[in-house]
């Protein structure tokens, strides 16, 4: 079993099995990121599949003192933003479906005190498209993706003072639009309290 | 891995977690409604980090894999799209440079541009070949003044050698 920087060097060299076990260990983390960019998993498997043409093409270039994952997220995230800025505003405010989202698995929801992810998803869906998408793009890499503000910046390619204030209205949109629609999901007050 | 309730500090410093804690914490906090509603207290917008533990159906992820096998088929192999990009540089360039020898072979040299110049014996006054030119006045060989005008504008123009810009 061949680590990492092992694949990476031999994808780069062009030998498709070692690109092919690069995909299977990033796709889930691509597909994710570029689906809660999109906001429509569909997309995001349109977005994932140029993401990793554009690597495979483009895997020699690639400098190896440089993080790869930021470099991944980089690809997938201006692959994301360029593809809801020529889809056109489908991510806007949509009415409030009746059935919860099926997008998205949800493991075994059999405990009571288990937040619904799928309930969770669509209401991130539908909050995040009042969002500009790099607000969103910011919010993800952050809050979803786990990435500090440091290394979003660089993924993005903008100051960490520009990312502060991607995250800080895309915060104050997204308690807005909790406490105004889905006041079930978070407790009483935990969206009035700004963090940064 | 974290079936405890997370500390304080924890639910204080959540973004200084390590990925592993943190990824056990949020595993922990999307079934525990006691330290969700105590996470939450800080900002109502951090329920969405929950959707990190939220997975992609495996079958999506393997029609990804089957599209993208098929796109790579495809296209052209990378070693075999340089090559062709060399080949097209080479015969690009050797284009050029059969162009570039014409034109030089046919292009006429130092001696005889010198004689060419030596024909010309005086260009006529410029007050004859530009319209609207006229020469103010010419105090030395190295100098000379001209007026362009144009409708309701002029334009003075100072030529003078000596001048150190």
């Amino acid at each position: 079993m061949r680590d990492e920087p092992q694949l990476i060097r031999d994808a780069s060299a062009g030998e498709r099995a070692a690109f092919d076990e690069l995909v299977r260990l990033k796709r889930e983390r691509v597909v994710r990121t570029a689906f809660q960019v999109t906001g429509d998993l569909d997309d995001a498997m349109d977005v994932a599949q140029s993401v990793f043409m554009k690597l495979w093409q483009g895997l020699d270039r690639y400098d190896p003192r440089r993080r790869f994952d930021t470099w991944l997220y980089r690809v997938t995230v201006n692959a994301a933003i360029d593809f809801i800025r020529g889809r056109g505003p489908k991510g806007t405010i949509q009415p409030l479906p009746d059935e919860p989202a099926d997008t998205i698995a949800d493991d075994d929801p059999g405990v009571e005190a288990r937040l619904d992810l799928a309930t969770l998803q669509q209401a991130f869906s539908r909050l995040a498209g009042e969002l500009a998408p790099k607000q969103r793009a910011a919010f993800v890499l952050r809050e979803i993706e786990g990435l500090d503000t440091a290394e979003v910046a660089r993924v993005m390619g903008v100051a960490e003072s520009t990312v502060r204030n991607h995250l800080f209205q895309a915060r104050k949109t997204l308690r807005a639009g909790l406490e105004r629609d889905y006041p079930d999901l978070v407790p009483l007050g935990a969206t009035k309290k700004p963090k940064e | 891995m974290m079936n405890d309730h997370l500390q304080p500090n924890e639910i204080a410093e959540f973004y200084a977690l390590a990925d592993e804690r943190r990824d056990a914490a949020l595993d922990h906090l999307g079934e525990c409604a006691a330290c969700r509603a105590a996470w939450l207290a800080a900002d109502g917008s951090r329920v969405f980090s929950l959707l990190a533990r939220s997975p992609i159906p495996e079958d999506r992820l393997e029609q990804l894999s089957r599209r993208l096998d098929t796109a790579l088929d495809e296209l052209q192999p990378r070693g075999a799209a340089r090559g062709l990009f060399r080949v097209a540089s080479i015969a690009a360039s050797l284009l050029l440079a059969a162009v570039l020898g014409a034109v030089l072979w046919n292009h006429e040299g130092p001696a005889e541009r010198v004689a060419r110049m030596e024909q010309i014996d005086v260009l006529p006054p410029l007050d004859e070949e530009i319209a609207g030119m006229q020469v103010v006045e010419t105090p030395s060989e190295d100098s000379q003044t001209l007026s362009l005008k144009v409708g309701e504008t002029q334009i003075l123009m100072i030529f003078d050698e000596s001048i150190e810009l």
